[in-house]
């Protein structure tokens, strides 16, 4: 490398110091070569003895205050970041916006989905518990249907007491029937509001 | 040699080379190179801190036609000198027990 490249390439690797840094650097290492030049190296031979740019440059930022270094360096990656995370944000927007038409119709549909996926399971245990009050009235009534019948028609009336007794028992497994069922919803829509309440946490943690 | 050590020695051995008379870079180099390792690239920096320090002046030559850069040692520069020279009298104190400590154990042995 001749004495013009190497000092066009060390301005060039010096982009973002001071002009005044950049001259006085320059104006060092020119008659660095020259003053070689002078003591019988030719042109070649000076640049190279002088080093490398890398090593020149490294030198130079070695000089400058850690502090500074370091504050650079924050606002370098702090840039990045503003500027990374303003892009993608104005993208998902755009995003959100063009893709509405396909996703707001989908997003209702599987709402609506599972919330009368949900109103299904309390009608389910809203119809033990009528069956059970079904067990018990006809428990009770075939009983005292029964014993009033017991005394015009014996077999009819024996036949009711015992509808009304397999009535009573059924009604007792499905009181517990409805009762577990009450206290399994119960816990099933703890659980679904818990995981709500943890994907907006993750939502934000991500965020 | 220790980096942060020979960065010391440097700056001081810089002063001392104009110590008799003021000299130029490249000047500098050649007097102190049979003394210690310095580049063009290292010297850049310690002209520039001894200069920002106040241990130096720096003033152009015409010279072939070209500007070249002389460095003029000031009092501050000297001082620096001087205390470099006070501490290393401590050090040598350290130096010479140091080295009589190992000798009386070799001598025991």
């Amino acid at each position: 490398m001749n004495k013009k490249g190497f000092l066009e390439k060390l301005k060039s690797e010096l982009n973002g110091y001071s002009p005044e840094e950049v001259d006085r650097s320059i104006a060092f290492y020119s008659e660095m070569i020259d003053d070689r030049i002078e003591d019988g190296a030719d042109e070649e031979e000076a640049v190279a003895s002088i080093g490398s740019i890398e090593e020149i440059v490294n030198q130079i930022k070695l000089e400058l205050p850690l502090g500074t270094l370091i504050r650079e360096k924050a606002k370098s990656v702090k840039e990045k970041h503003e500027s990374g995370s303003k892009e993608s944000r104005a993208f998902t927007i755009v995003l959100l916006i063009l893709g509405s038409p396909v996703w707001l119709p989908v997003l209702l549909s599987v709402i609506c989905t599972v919330f009368w996926l949900y109103l299904t399971l309390w009608i389910l245990v809203l119809t033990l518990w009528i069956v059970e009050a079904t067990c018990v009235i006809t428990a009770f009534a075939s009983v005292i249907g029964g014993v009033v019948a017991l005394f015009e028609n014996s077999v009819l009336g024996m036949l009711s007491i015992g509808m009304g007794l397999i009535c009573g028992g059924l009604s007792i497994l499905m009181f517990y029937a409805a009762l577990y069922s009450v206290k399994g919803m119960v816990a099933f829509t703890k659980w679904i509001v818990k995981s709500i309440k943890l994907l907006i946490i993750r939502g934000k943690k991500e965020d | 040699m220790d980096k942060q050590l020979k960065r010391g020695m440097l700056d001081v051995c810089v002063l001392a080379a104009l110590i008799g008379g003021d000299s130029y870079g490249y000047k500098i180099i050649k007097d102190l190179q049979p003394h210690i390792e310095i580049s063009e690239s290292t010297l850049y920096p310690i002209l520039r801190r001894l200069e920002e320090q106040g241990a130096l002046t720096v003033y152009s030559v015409e010279h072939n036609g070209r500007l070249r850069k002389y460095y003029k040692i000031t009092d501050g520069g000297k001082d620096k000198i001087k205390i470099f020279l006070d501490e290393w009298e401590t050090m040598m104190d350290i130096f010479s027990f140091i080295k009589d400590e190992m000798k009386g154990e070799a001598a025991d042995k």
